[in-house]
């Protein structure tokens, strides 16, 4: 027997909470589905910095007392949390040399340190107080399927399927999403890149020679399988900020047919025997977070009969904690709309191919352009980083705009380098040289079918 | 495969990615239905924890009778 409910949304991360209330506010019906027993623990790893460069996905979203702002779109978040304001960003080389970035913002941050776990319960008190919304926890969605006059989802728990249908149903379940693998368009998209790992250690007492930054440890050598991003930051740790406990995160591409090394023990070595061990030597854990994701660029139409994809599960995990909050007002905002005037979905889909950075493919050839840095030897990361001491580099925590502040701030030396180590110089040249094609080549393995 | 709960931190990164549907989440950590498990290993591949492991295997027979 169906249920019948104007929306059910799945997954009840902030893009689902935001969607809820936005809809639930203008009195529709809402079911909120999520497979996690406890909505507002975050058990997957995030390093949940407030992105404060203005014009990220065309907004400005600011933090003052109490408040996430988003000025443009005209709302505000809750947040009862505490902060730690980042102020400069170091790529720390191997060998040690940093390029320090420093905060752009007139406060002079380059991005905001906060706890999703505060966030999400701000918005989870929200959702419960509201009549209108119907909340299940431990439900898994395994499919939607457009039907007429609606949508229905399928969900199950240990041992039961159960389907509920909505006029409308939003996909809000992730990176990983079971909604839009389930509706074929994880097929539409421009191109997979590769399957991501990632662990994160969240410890005390880290002898950390850079306090109150984003710290992002460039090179090869920091891990055995001579893979992956390291990053790390200090966080409010349940409200307290000082001494802050630093979140360590490494990300892995892994090949499918490769079972590499856990990333758990990546970060036990780096901690313990890599290049930076000593800052970790009185380190106690005090958490430890996961995640896999497959990368896919983001859906071109977040829109698919019935069915709204909203935050990571229409763009991997780019929209960040703040996108997936504005394209869940938004798609909120268009789904009221939608149900009362039989259009406007419309409204949403158009906002989100207008702001999403990644919806332009020149916006991610820019980005591998930038990430070029990982084609180079460690030994010449030491060099290049070491030309940037002294330099009065500003920016902002943000991936959209530090590929370029990054290589801006290598190119200025180019003439230098070319001087010095010609060959090098040849390399970061290219860098400028990716076209969008191969930047997003088609798989080969996509051509074929 | 089984997962072992002690090394699962409960991201759900294995959970949507099972393509048995096999997975699902049960205390806020994944929980391998035997039933349907065929052992693809797909969630070895994609866990970073070292998580689920072959420990129990399976007699053909079930695996067909619930297919
Ligand atoms: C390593 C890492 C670092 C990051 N750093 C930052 C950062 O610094 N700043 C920032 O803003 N963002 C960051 N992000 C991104 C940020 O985490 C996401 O963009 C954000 O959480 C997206 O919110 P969402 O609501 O779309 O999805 P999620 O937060 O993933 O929420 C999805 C929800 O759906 C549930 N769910 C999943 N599948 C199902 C299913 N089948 N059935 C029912 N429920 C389901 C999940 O339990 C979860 O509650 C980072 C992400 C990662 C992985």
């Amino acid at each position: 027997m169906a249920n019948q409910y104007d929306i059910v949304v799945v997954g009840a991360g902030p893009a689902g909470l935001m969607v809820s209330q936005i809809a639930a506010k203008k009195g529709l019906k809402v079911l909120l589905v999520d497979q996690k027993k406890d909505i507002p623990k975050i058990l997957r790893s995030c390093c949940c910095n407030l992105i404060i460069e203005p014009g990220t996905h065309k907004e400005v979203v600011t933090y003052s007392s109490g408040e996430i702002r988003f000025q443009n779109n005209n709302f505000v978040v809750p947040y009862a949390g505490s902060v730690i304001p980042l102020k400069n960003s170091f790529k720390v080389s191997p060998g040690g040399q940093a390029l320090t970035i420093k905060g752009k913002s007139p406060e002079g941050n380059v991005a905001i340190s906060y706890e999703k776990e505060a966030l999400v319960n701000g918005l989870f008190s929200i959702v419960q107080k509201n009549k209108n919304i119907e909340i299940l926890c431990g439900l898994q969605a395994v499919k939607a399927e457009n039907v007429k006059g609606g949508v229905k989802v399928t969900f199950r728990d240990r041992e039961k399927n159960f389907t509920f249908e909505g006029k409308v149903a939003v996909a809000a379940d992730g990176v990983n999403s079971k909604v839009v693998e389930t509706l074929g368009l994880n097929e539409k998209r421009r191109k997979f890149f590769a399957r991501f790992r990632v662990c994160s250690f969240h410890m005390e007492n880290v002898d950390c020679p850079y306090p109150d930054s984003w710290i992002t440890f460039v090179g090869t050598g920091h891990t055995r399988t001579k893979r992956g991003q390291l990053y790390m930051c200090p966080k409010p740790h349940e409200g307290i900020t000082d001494p802050p406990v630093y979140e360590l995160t490494l990300g892995v591409p892994v090949a499918a047919t490769v079972e590499a090394v856990s990333t758990r023990d990546e970060l036990d070595y780096f901690t313990t025997k890599g290049r930076f061990s000593g800052w970790f030597k009185n380190m106690k854990i005090v958490d430890v977070r996961a995640a896999t994701l497959n990368f896919y660029t983001p859906l071109i139409n977040p829109i698919e009969g019935n069915v709204v994809v909203v935050g990571d599960s229409a763009a991997f995990i780019e929209t960040y904690v703040q996108g997936a909050m504005m394209y869940g007002f938004q798609a909120g905002n268009a789904i009221v709309k939608y149900l009362s005037t039989g259009s406007g979905l419309e409204d949403y889909a158009d906002a989100w191919k207008e702001s999403f950075e990644y919806n332009d493919p020149e916006e991610i050839k820019r980005a591998s352009q930038g990430f070029g840095l990982h084609v180079l030897k460690d030994h010449d990361i030491d060099y290049l980083f070491g030309l940037t001491r002294g330099d009065d580099i500003r920016g902002y925590v943000n991936e959209f705009s530090d590929p370029i502040t990054t290589r801006t701030a290598l190119l200025s030396h180019l003439d230098q380098i070319k001087k010095e180590r010609p060959e090098l110089g040849a390399v970061l040249e290219k860098f400028s040289q990716v076209s969008v094609d191969d930047a997003l080549q088609v798989d080969s393995r996509k051509k074929k079918h | 495969m089984q997962i072992d709960i002690d090394k699962c931190v409960g991201c759900g990164g294995c959970v949507n990615l099972c393509p048995q549907i096999a997975i699902h989440f049960f205390d806020n950590k994944a929980c391998i239905d035997q039933f349907r498990c065929t052992e693809c290993r797909t969630c070895v591949i994609a866990c970073g924890m070292g998580a689920p492991n072959v420990s129990c295997r399976f007699p053909q027979a079930i695996i067909f009778t619930e297919a």
